[in-house]
C-alpha cells in the first residue's frame, strides 16, 4: 500500500485547507484588522478630539445624560470612556411610543439608539456615521449580507477546517526543525512551500492558539449538547442564567426615583483597588425595581469575564458582587476569550499580536497559491488547461490582493463620502464590497502575473496615500497629530504608510513571482527551443 | 524589570539565540559562513543558543504576569525569529550581524528609556 499515514495526512491538509481556504485568508486578515478596532474608529471619526477623562466622571457625566435623553428607555447601557476609547458611547432600548428620534442619536437595529458622547460635558458629539473598525471586526466572525447565525456557522465550520488544516499540517511537515530558518526565494513551488511553512512555523503556537478559543468562543452554538444534556428541554437560556452572575428584576410598574449612582461608583472602584469602570448597566430607570450593573474595563487579566457590582437602582444598596475568580469551568471559557479577542493586551503585546495575525494571514495566502502551483503542474502534466484552474486563480488574486485594496477603499470612503450623506455608514461598506468585486472582475480579465502586480500596486499607493488624504480632508494629519502627542491619530497614519511601502515591496517582488516548480528548467527548455 | 525593559531583553536574547542555533546548521552555516564550524565551536554555538532562548523566556516570567509572559513569549519569539529566513534567503551575510544589532538595538533603547 502506497498511501502511508504522512501522505493521507497530506491529503486531508491539502483538501481542509483548499475548501475553506479565502473565507479563511478574509477572517485573518479582517480579525487581524480588530485589534485595532477603537484606534480604526477613532481614526475613522476624526472630528472628536483626544481626551483623557477621569472614567469615573465619565460614566457620572453619562448617566446624567443618559436621565435626560432616554428617562422613559427599559435599558441604559454606557461604555465608559477609557485609554483606547476617547469618547464615552451610550445605547438604549427606545420606549416603543417615542418614535421620533432625538437629535444626533443613530439608530440601532433592534429599537437601540446610539448617541456619541463627549466624556466631560455630556454633550452629544455629532462625528460622521460609520461602521468604523466594528466592520471588519464583525465580518471576521459573522460575514455580511447574511442572517449573523449564518454568517457565525460558517466561520465556526471554517475555523474547524483550519484546526484540521493546522494538525494535519504539522504532520505532514516532516522537516520542522531541519527547515526551521528555510526560506529560498525565487524557486518557484519551492518558494511558496517555503513561505508557507515558515508563516505556519514560526508562529505555531499563536496559530493554534487563534484558532481553538475562536472555536471555543462560539462553541455554546456549535457544540450545545453538552448544555442540552444537563439542562434539558431549557436548554442554553437556563444555562446563561445559571452562569450569569446577576439577573435584574422585572419592571415592576411603579415609578420610583433613580438613586445616585456617584456613590454605587465610588463603592466598586474602592473594591476593585481602583481599577476603572468599563461598562455601566441601568435596568429600568424609574421603575421600582431598576437596578444597576457596574463592570471593570479590560483589566491586565488575560480571562476576559470582568469583575462586576449590581445595585437597587431606588436605594443603592449592593445586591451583588463577583470577580474573575468563579468556577474552573468559567474561569478557562473566560481566558479562552480573552486570549482570542486580546483585550488584555498592552500596546506592546498587542503589536505581537498583530504581527502573529499577519504571519496568519501570509500562511493561508501562500496555501492558497501553493495549491494553484501544484495543481497547474498535474493538469499541465495531463495536458488539460481547465476552467476550475483559471477560477481558482482568478480568485486567488481576488481574494488575496483584492482584500487588502478593498480594505484601503472603505478607508478612502470614510474620508470621501459627504459628510451628510443618508445611510452613510452602509455607503462605507459598499464601497469596500464595490471594490471587492471589481478586483474579481480585474482579476479575470487580466493575465494572471499582471493581475497580482496591479491589484498589489494599487493596494500599496492607497495605503501610503491614506495619511495625505487624510491631511487633505481633515485637521488631525500628522503635522498636527504629532506635535500634539495624539499617538492614537498618528499612529494610524503611520501605521498605513508602513503597509503601503510594505505592499509596495510585495508589488516589486510579485513582478518575479514563479508559479511553476522550476523556473530554470523552464527557462533551460525554452532557450534550447528557440 | 518593567514590562518594556522585559520585553525588549527578551526579545534581543531570542534574535541571538535564534542566530547563534541557524548557524549549527549545515545549510544556513554554507550560506553564512561558507562552511559548517569544527565541532567544539559548534556544540557552543548550540548550548549558547538554547541559553540565549531560555534566557528568553526568563525575561518575561521576570518583567510580567505568568499569563501575559505565556501569551507574550511566543509573540516575542515569532519578532524575533522572522527576519532570519527573510534575512537568509536573500542577503545571508546580514544574519550574522542580526543578533549584535538586536542586542545594541534593545541596549540602546533602554539607555533612551532610561
Amino acid at each position: 500500500m502506497k498511501s502511508g499515514f504522512r501522505q493521507s495526512m497530506a491529503w486531508l491538509h491539502t483538501w481542509s485547507g483548499l475548501l475553506v481556504g479565502w473565507v479563511l485568508f478574509a477572517v485573518f486578515l479582517t480579525g487581524t484588522a480588530a485589534y485595532l478596532r477603537p484606534e480604526l474608529t477613532r481614526w475613522m471619526r476624526p472630528e472628536l478630539t483626544a481626551s483623557r477623562p477621569d472614567p469615573v466622571q465619565a460614566a457620572l457625566t453619562a448617566v446624567t445624560r443618559l436621565r435626560a435623553l432616554a428617562p422613559q428607555s427599559a435599558n441604559w447601557f454606557i461604555e465608559v470612556a477609557g485609554p483606547r476609547e476617547p469618547v464615552t458611547t451610550v445605547f438604549w432600548r427606545a420606549p416603543p411610543a417615542a418614535l421620533g428620534a432625538a437629535q444626533g442619536t443613530a439608530q440601532g437595529g433592534r429599537g437601540f439608539r446610539q448617541a456619541t458622547l463627549d466624556p466631560v460635558s455630556g454633550a452629544t458629539l455629532d462625528a460622521r456615521d460609520t461602521r468604523g473598525g466594528n466592520f471588519f471586526y464583525r465580518f471576521h466572525f459573522e460575514l455580511y449580507a447574511m442572517p449573523v447565525l449564518w454568517g457565525r456557522w460558517i466561520v465556526s465550520i471554517c475555523g474547524m477546517f483550519m484546526l484540521v488544516a493546522i494538525l494535519s499540517g504539522i504532520i505532514t511537515h516532516r522537516r520542522i526543525f531541519a527547515d526551521f530558518f528555510t526560506f529560498r526565494p525565487s524557486k518557484g513551488q519551492r518558494s511558496w512551500l517555503d513561505g508557507h511553512a515558515v508563516a505556519a512555523v514560526l508562529a505555531l503556537p499563536y496559530h493554534l492558539m487563534i484558532t481553538y478559543t475562536g472555536l471555543t468562543t462560539l462553541m455554546v452554538m456549535t457544540l450545545p449538547w453538552g448544555i442540552t444534556a444537563a439542562y434539558g428541554p431549557a436548554g442554553p437560556p437556563a444555562f446563561f442564567a445559571d452562569t450569569a452572575p446577576f439577573a435584574p428584576k422585572r419592571p415592576a410598574g411603579q415609578p420610583a426615583a433613580l438613586a445616585d449612582v456617584a456613590p454605587m461608583l465610588a463603592e466598586a472602584v474602592q473594591a476593585w483597588g481602583g481599577a476603572p469602570p468599563g461598562r455601566i448597566t441601568v435596568n429600568h430607570p424609574g421603575d421600582a425595581n431598576a437596578s444597576v450593573v457596574i463592570l471593570s474595563g479590560p483589566g491586565a487579566q488575560v480571562a476576559e469575564e470582568r469583575t462586576g457590582m449590581a445595585f437597587d437602582g431606588v436605594t443603592g444598596a449592593r445586591l451583588a458582587a463577583w470577580g474573575t475568580a468563579g468556577s474552573a469551568a468559567a474561569q478557562t471559557r473566560g481566558v479562552m476569550t480573552g486570549l482570542h479577542i486580546g483585550l488584555f493586551a498592552g500596546p506592546m503585546l498587542r503589536g505581537l499580536l498583530l504581527l502573529s495575525g499577519l504571519a496568519g494571514t501570509v500562511m493561508v495566502g501562500t496555501g492558497c497559491v501553493l495549491w494553484s502551483v501544484k495543481a497547474r503542474q498535474k493538469a499541465e502534466k495531463a495536458g488539460r488547461k481547465g476552467f476550475g484552474l483559471r477560477l481558482v486563480d482568478v480568485l486567488n488574486v481576488a481574494g488575496i490582493a483584492g482584500l487588502p485594496l478593498a480594505m484601503a477603499t472603505f478607508l478612502w470612503a470614510n474620508r470621501l463620502l459627504p459628510l451628510h450623506l443618508a445611510g452613510r455608514a452602509d455607503w462605507e461598506v459598499k464601497v469596500f464590497f464595490g471594490a471587492w468585486l471589481l478586483a474579481v472582475v480585474h482579476a479575470a480579465l487580466r493575465p494572471r502575473p499582471a493581475a497580482w502586480t496591479e491589484q498589489w500596486g494599487v493596494a500599496a499607493l492607497l495605503y501610503a496615500l491614506l495619511p495625505v488624504l487624510n491631511a487633505l480632508t481633515t485637521g488631525r494629519h500628522l503635522g498636527r497629530s504629532l506635535p500634539d502627542g495624539d499617538w492614537g491619530m498618528a499612529g494610524m497614519d503611520l501605521g498605513f504608510l508602513a503597509i503601503g511601502l510594505g505592499l509596495g515591496a510585495v508589488t516589486l517582488a510579485s513582478r518575479g513571482w514563479r508559479f511553476r516548480l522550476r523556473p530554470r528548467a523552464q527557462g533551460r527548455a525554452g532557450a534550447l527551443r528557440a | 524589570m518593567s514590562l518594556a525593559t522585559a520585553s525588549l531583553l527578551s526579545w534581543a536574547a531570542a534574535s541571538a539565540g535564534f542566530a547563534l542555533l541557524s548557524l549549527t546548521m549545515a545549510r544556513h552555516a554554507n550560506q553564512v559562513l561558507g562552511g559548517l564550524p569544527r565541532q567544539p565551536r559548534r556544540r557552543l554555538a548550540l548550548v549558547a543558543g538554547w541559553s540565549l532562548v531560555a534566557a528568553s523566556l526568563a525575561c518575561c516570567l521576570q518583567g510580567m504576569s505568568w499569563g501575559n509572559a505565556l501569551a507574550t513569549w511566543p509573540g516575542v519569539l515569532t519578532l524575533a525569529a522572522l527576519p532570519l529566513p527573510l534575512c537568509l534567503g536573500w542577503r545571508p551575510r546580514m544574519a550574522l550581524v542580526a543578533g549584535p544589532l538586536a542586542a545594541l538595538c534593545a541596549a540602546g533603547l533602554l539607555s533612551l528609556a532610561s
